[in-house]
Formats: C-alpha cells, sequence, structure tokens
C-alpha cells in the first residue's frame, strides 16, 4: 500500500489534456474509416452514441477520483479490495496498459512505414519512440503534462487547419440520408469507439495528482467533451471529403484528407507537418502509458522508485508489439474487432466494478500523507 | 541525470554526429524520375500498357524552354515518354525502371489517360493508382478515345509537359473534371456511374496558330487517326488536344460516348457547370447571335414518387452577362432581357434534354447521380430499387425548371456601330498621338 508516491501534482488542465492524448492520436488515424464501413454516412452519430456510453465511465472515474483523493488506481484498488486482491486488480491493469502500449507502438510504425517510408525497418521507428518515452516517463507526470500542453495546441490547430482547407472539397450531400439502415450500424460503429473512448480510464491511474482532487470533474468533462468534438469532426471530415464508401476503403483517411489540400496549386502537400505534428501526438500518448505503467508495477511491487522500471518496460513493450502482430491486416482486425470488446473489460470494467465494490463494502478512505 | 556524467554523455553526443548525415534511404531530387502523366492502355488480351511522361528538369526549370531553335532539336524536349507493357500496372511501372536511370516518382503526377480499350476492359486499374502511397486522389482522370499514349506525344507550347497542359484546360471549367476520388465514389455508388471526359487529339491543320502552318478553320469536327507507335513517331503526333465529349461507364465498364452537347448538358444535370457560355440566337432575328456567360449555377434534383411512377424535378438556377450580340438591336431593356432569358432557357433545355435522351433511351445507364438523389431522400424506396437501378432510371421521367437571369449587360448599352445615333467619339487619329 505505501509503493511510491511521485513527487508531482498536475492541474486539472493538465489532466484534461493528457485524457485528450489517451484517445486521439491513435483514434484519428484508424478511426474513421472503421466507422464508414459499419455505420457508413451516419458514421459521426456512432461518435456521439460511445460518447454518451462512455460517460458513465467518466462519472465513475470522478466519483473515485474524489472518493480517494491523492490516491491513484493502484493504491486504492487495495483500500476497496484488501490487500492481495487489490494487487491482482492493480497487475491486471498495468498488463492491459502494457499490451495497450504495445499496440500504440504498433499502430504508429505501421502507419509511418505504410505512408511515409516503406523502405525503413519497422522497428527503427518502435525503438525510437520507446528510447524518447522512457526519456520523459522517468521525468516524472509534471514533465508529461507540460509537454502535453505544448503540443497540443499544435495538434489542435493542425487538425482544423486541416479541416478546414479540404472545405471546398467536401460535400454536405455524402451524409445523407441519416440512419439508412437503422440504429444497428450506428451502436455497432459505436462499440469500435468506445474501444479507443475507454482509453480515458487511465485518468484513474494519476487521478492522486491532481491537485485539487475534486479538480478530476473538470478534468473529466473537458477532456470528454475534446475527444468527442475531434472525434466528431475528424469522421465528418473524412465522410464529407471522400464520402463513406471511400472512407471505408482508405487506411489512413486523416492522412488522406492532409494530402487532399490544395488551395490556388499552391499551398499544398502539408501532410508532411501533419505527420511532424502527429508523431508528437503519439509520443506523449506512449510516454503517459508508459509512465503509468512504471508507477502501477512500483506501487504493486512496493518499490520506493518507479524510474528503473521504465526502461525495461519499454523494452518489453516494444518486443510484444513486434511479436503480437503479423501484418497491418492483423493489426487492423485487433482495432476493429477484438479491441472493443477488450477495452470494455479493462478500462470500464475495472473502475466500474471498484467503483461498485467500494460503494457496498464503504471502505474507510485512507487518508495518505502525501508530502 | 546529466549532472554525474556530463563527459559521458559529451563524448557520446559527439559520436552519435557520426550517425547523423542524414537519411539513409533520402532520395535527391535529382534522382528521381518526376512523373507528370501517365497513360494507361490495353495491350493484348490481358495486358497492359504504362506510358509515362518524365519530366525533364534541366529543360523545365531554365525558366524558358531552350527550343528556342524552331522545334526542330529533337534533344531540346521538355521531357521523355517511356511505354512499357506488364500483366499489370506494379509490373510496367517497375519494367519503366528498367529503362531510366532514376527512380519513378509518382506525387507530382498531373493527369491519368486511360486508353478506349482499357476503360472498355473495366476499371480495376484504379486499384493501383489508389494504393500507391505515392498517388494523390486529386489527380484528373480523363479517356483518350484511341490509345492514351499518344496524348503524351502532345509538343510543348505555353506549358511545356502535357500533364500542365491538360490539368490546365480542365482548369478552365469548359469541361467535367473527375479526379480520381470523384471516379472512385462515382464507381462505388450504385446510384451513380462514372462520366470521364475525353481528349481528342486535334492535327496540326486543325490546330491552326503559332506552332504549325494551319488552314485556319474553325475545327468543329474531328476524328483523330491512329497514330501508330508513339515513341518512334514523334513527328508525326498531334498538335494540339481538345476536350470533346465523355465516356460513359455502366458496371465499371465503358459502354459510350456523349458528344459535346450531351456532355455539357450532363454537367448541367449533375450540377458541375461552374463556368460557361450558352449562345442562341437573337429573339427576333435568328440568323444572329446572342451570347450569354454565366459564372454560377446551382442544380437541385428532387425525386418525386406517386405509386411506381418515379419523377426527378430538375431545378436549375444560373445568373449570366450578356457578353456578345451580332443583331443590331438594343438587348438592354428590361423586356429584352425577359426574352433572352426564355430563350436561354431553351437553350439549355436543349442541352439537357440532349443527355438524358442519351443517357435514358440509348445508354440506358444513369450519369447524373439521380440513383444517390433517390438514396438520400427517400432510403426505403430505394431499397427496392437499387438492383436494378438503371432500367428503372431509364423510365424515370424528368422535369426541368430552369431560371437562367441576365443580370449585367458588359460594357455597353448598345450593340456596337448602332445605325443612326449620334456618334461623339474622337475621330481616329492617323496614327501615334
Amino acid at each position: 500500500m505505501r509503493g511510491i508516491r511521485e513527487e508531482g501534482f498536475i492541474h486539472a488542465r493538465q489532466a484534461a489534456i493528457l485524457m485528450w492524448f489517451n484517445v486521439l492520436p491513435t483514434a484519428i488515424i484508424f478511426l474513421p474509416s472503421f466507422l464508414a464501413k459499419t455505420a457508413q454516412q451516419d458514421a459521426w452519430l456512432a461518435v456521439v452514441v460511445a460518447t454518451v456510453l462512455t460517460l458513465p465511465l467518466g462519472f465513475v472515474l470522478t466519483w473515485l477520483g474524489t472518493r480517494f483523493p491523492h490516491l491513484t488506481l493502484f493504491q486504492y484498488s487495495e483500500i476497496i479490495l484488501g490487500r492481495i486482491l487489490g494487487k491482482i486488480i492493480s497487475t491486471l491493469y498495468v498488463l492491459a496498459l502494457i499490451l495497450l502500449n504495445a499496440l500504440v507502438l504498433r499502430e504508429f510504425s505501421e502507419f509511418l512505414v505504410s505512408a511515409v517510408m516503406p523502405e525503413t525497418p519497422l522497428l527503427v521507428f518502435t525503438v525510437t519512440l520507446a528510447a524518447v518515452a522512457v526519456y520523459g516517463a522517468r521525468n516524472g507526470i509534471e514533465v508529461i503534462s507540460r509537454s502535453a500542453e505544448f503540443v497540443m495546441p499544435l495538434m489542435v490547430l493542425f487538425i482544423l487547419t486541416i479541416l478546414s482547407l479540404v472545405t471546398p472539397e467536401m460535400s454536405w450531400r455524402n451524409l445523407f440520408p441519416v440512419l439508412e439502415r437503422g440504429v444497428g450500424p450506428v451502436l455497432a460503429g459505436a462499440i469500435i469507439v468506445l474501444g479507443f473512448t475507454g482509453e480515458i480510464s487511465l485518468l484513474a491511474g494519476i487521478s492522486g495528482f491532481i491537485n485539487p482532487p475534486q479538480g478530476i470533474r473538470m478534468s473529466v468533462t473537458i477532456g470528454l467533451l475534446g475527444v468527442f468534438f475531434f472525434l466528431v469532426m475528424v469522421v465528418l471530415g473524412g465522410v464529407l471529403v471522400f464520402g463513406s464508401a471511400e472512407t471505408a476503403r482508405l487506411t489512413f483517411v486523416v492522412f488522406s484528407l492532409a494530402r487532399m489540400v490544395s488551395i490556388a496549386n499552391f499551398l499544398e502537400r502539408i501532410e508532411v507537418l501533419f505527420m511532424a505534428i502527429w508523431v508528437a501526438g503519439v509520443f506523449i500518448k506512449v510516454m503517459f502509458n508508459l509512465y503509468i505503467a512504471s508507477i502501477g508495477v512500483a506501487t504493486v511491487m512496493e518499490l520506493t522508485d518507479f524510474r528503473p522500471l521504465c526502461a525495461p518496460l519499454a523494452a518489453f513493450m516494444v518486443a510484444l508489439s513486434v511479436l503480437l502482430f503479423k501484418n497491418i491486416s492483423h493489426l487492423l482486425f485487433y482495432l476493429e474487432e477484438i479491441m472493443p470488446v477488450w477495452t470494455l473489460l479493462w478500462a470500464f470494467g475495472m473502475p466500474i466494478f471498484l467503483a461498485v465494490v467500494a460503494a457496498l463494502r464503504k471502505p474507510k478512505g485512507e487518508r495518505v500523507n502525501v508530502r | 541525470m546529466f549532472g554525474k556524467h556530463i563527459r559521458l554523455y559529451l563524448i557520446g553526443a559527439v559520436l552519435g554526429m557520426l550517425l547523423l548525415t542524414g537519411c539513409w534511404s533520402r532520395r535527391e531530387i535529382e534522382e528521381l524520375a518526376l512523373v507528370m502523366a501517365a497513360a494507361a492502355d490495353a495491350e493484348g488480351d490481358n495486358n497492359v500498357r504504362l506510358s509515362v511522361f518524365i519530366v525533364n528538369p534541366r529543360e523545365i526549370g531554365g525558366g524558358q524552354p531552350s527550343g528556342s531553335g524552331g522545334g526542330g532539336g529533337t534533344n531540346k524536349v521538355p521531357g521523355e515518354i517511356v511505354s512499357t507493357t506488364g500483366s499489370d500496372f506494379t509490373e510496367a511501372a517497375r519494367r519503366i525502371e528498367e529503362q531510366i536511370p532514376r527512380r519513378l516518382f509518382w506525387s507530382h503526377n498531373r493527369v491519368i489517360i486511360v486508353g478506349d480499350k482499357l476503360a472498355r476492359r473495366g476499371l480495376s486499374w484504379l486499384d493501383w493508382f489508389s494504393r500507391d502511397r505515392q498517388m494523390r486522389l486529386t489527380t484528373p482522370v480523363v479517356l483518350a478515345p484511341g490509345e492514351a499514349r499518344e496524348v503524351l506525344d502532345l509538343p510543348p507550347g505555353v506549358e511545356l509537359v502535357p500533364g500542365e497542359i491538360i490539368s490546365g484546360i480542365l482548369n478552365n471549367h469548359v469541361t467535367l473534371k473527375v479526379e480520381l476520388k470523384e471516379l472512385l465514389s462515382m464507381w462505388q455508388a450504385k446510384g451513380d456511374n462514372p462520366v470521364i471526359p475525353r481528349i481528342t487529339l486535334v492535327s496540326a491543320q486543325e490546330h491552326s496558330g503559332s506552332k504549325t502552318q494551319g488552314a485556319g478553320g474553325t475545327g468543329q469536327q474531328s476524328q483523330e487517326q491512329g497514330g501508330g507507335e508513339g515513341r518512334t513517331q514523334r513527328k508525326a503526333g498531334p498538335a494540339a488536344i481538345r476536350f470533346e465529349g465523355a465516356g460513359v461507364f455502366k458496371e465499371g465498364k465503358l459502354i459510350g460516348y456523349l458528344d459535346h452537347l450531351e456532355t455539357l448538358g450532363t454537367m448541367w444535370l449533375r450540377g458541375e457547370v461552374k463556368e460557361g457560355v450558352l449562345t442562341f440566337n437573337c429573339p427576333e432575328h435568328p440568323s444572329e447571335r446572342v451570347s450569354v456567360r454565366f459564372h454560377r449555377a446551382q442544380t437541385q434534383v428532387t425525386p418525386q414518387v406517386e405509386g411506381d411512377k418515379i419523377t426527378f424535378l430538375v431545378k436549375i438556377n444560373s445568373e449570366g452577362d450578356l457578353m456578345e450580340q451580332t443583331c443590331q438591336e438594343s438587348l438592354a431593356t428590361p423586356e429584352k432581357i425577359e426574352e433572352l432569358e426564355k430563350a436561354l432557357y431553351h437553350e439549355l433545355n436543349k442541352r439537357v434534354q440532349a443527355a438524358l435522351d442519351k443517357a435514358q433511351r440509348e445508354l440506358k445507364t444513369d450519369i447524373f447521380g439521380f440513383g444517390e438523389v433517390l438514396h438520400r431522400e427517400n432510403p426505403k424506396l430505394w431499397r427496392q430499387v437499387e438492383d436494378n437501378w438503371n432500367e428503372i432510371f431509364a423510365g424515370a421521367e424528368v422535369k426541368l425548371e430552369a431560371q437562367v437571369s441576365i443580370r449585367r449587360i458588359g460594357m455597353s448599352y448598345n450593340p456596337a456601330g448602332g445605325q443612326g445615333r449620334n456618334t461623339g467619339g474622337k475621330r481616329v487619329s492617323p496614327g501615334g498621338r
């Protein structure tokens, strides 16, 4: 239970930004295509439904965060379930995180190899990103938050720039008819979105660092709104420009969107800039995931410092990322078919389970002296 | 973390610089063969022929064409045409690299030209052009009536490379412009069929002007002759190209061509008209002409369903300026303008009806995307008709409601040389000031 304590504190706004980075960088690359495949022109409705379905998770995270202030999920799971069971749950959560981060590393590298540098070995991207992430994660939550704060405006600016520059190519007709095949496809699409939005559950891993602890309510609200807004924009952008059939056919929709930009034969070929910003975004996500996994392991093992864990965990993630999938079709199949269910299990299931038990057992909120 | 071993880190950083001399897989621009136009043809029964126009940067980059010696120098060309065959396009593209000293680079490709025979075989060639990572979905696609590679033989004019010539003409809005991405979605939609503009080769006599000695004719109709082996017979190549008509695809295969008038009508019905000119007879002097140039056009199609009968109501709104009149009466009065607008409507109707007749009677193919309109407006009915939409489309009724308004009359009230009027202009001075 003692575990390590990170010395840092972050503002609720920073937590919200980290939440945003947990979902957006990977979701914007793969999600529009999946959604167009299942929900066709109603892809954006699937995002709306999924956001509504993510709300309960947001409530649970808020409740847990305020019920156990200054504690992370790895700590309060032991308060709620007792030492052994709590450690088991924390371990499972860390394992899920490791798997998730391996997946993100692979998505990142696959995209770079497919779209930009086909001759470079995949491992080059995976290893370099992981190495930088280790460096960042060792610096602690405050550094991670600040770098996220720095990258976010750039990413927002870029997504909005791309979307506004392709407006000449957009056609509202592509959105109709609404609900052509009823709500079924929309719900099916929403489940895929949950696989991505469920990752906001990682907020529980840093909830103890938010100061004041009540700020988590604001983090969840703003973070979820931000995720919702940008996912809808990106999905709409893809369908409006390409139409649902073509969006479903494209592997990397937003990248193709960036390639569409052509203003007066002058402002064009800006996709490389987009790449740069997007790489920075994935970097934040990988670094953050690695950090949470490290403090998770440190807490479970009751170590005094999480820093020595970063590098080995990252190495493990890199190895896993290479071993998990044979090719990009495996990866896409996993993202589309397996990840939603798996995310429901761990990202939604665990916090909700903890909250239910906490509400029933009413454990004494042990106040840990943070300083 | 740097504190203790600062020296070690510094040495590491310096050593690291040795590795940072650049990307190992970089390609400098002089190692690339920039493809500026690609022509896809069918070859034999199953093979394909890929021809590319590779730009010669030495000739293009100087700012002016160095072939100033009257076009005689055969080595002073803005680029090179390379053509190979293969069982598919990836193979053909690889074989091109067997013939040229540089790697092909496709991102700057300006146009994809498809030969008639390949188009009749089907649209499956699109896959390579949309899957390769260097391709851009904004590349326009055009049809060539014979072999597409003949088009690449265009001599340099204002623009030096055929890709620039073709994309430049397309940007004049004189014909349909179909980009790869639009073509793909037209093909995939059940209620729409692709229409691609067609290039016609113009011979030297016809294309009178600066390049060659021409007869100075107007050149209304031309059917090109098969040019033969493109690369060897450069002299016999076309002098210019013109866009005329468009090819119609049904179930992914080219089935026929529209003529010029039908293509214009199709553009109106598809809502693709951005600007253009309508020329018609003077209301009171049928032998004289009036031209109106319009810059704004809007097409709205609404399906109306009564029982089994599907009617499409096409509303066209457009605004234009009076550009030219040869009849000697002032047309700038409100009443005359109204008459002109009626005549405009008839002219527009003629184009639209020509396109409709061709699509419904002859080709029995929905090239206007009316099916998709029905799909959007009435998904339930669409579900019943989508599988044999083209037949149902052929029997559908189309009503046209066009409103073409003349807003402005240009820089003069009255026709040039209006008789009997007091002319107060300066006398023309005999020369100089």
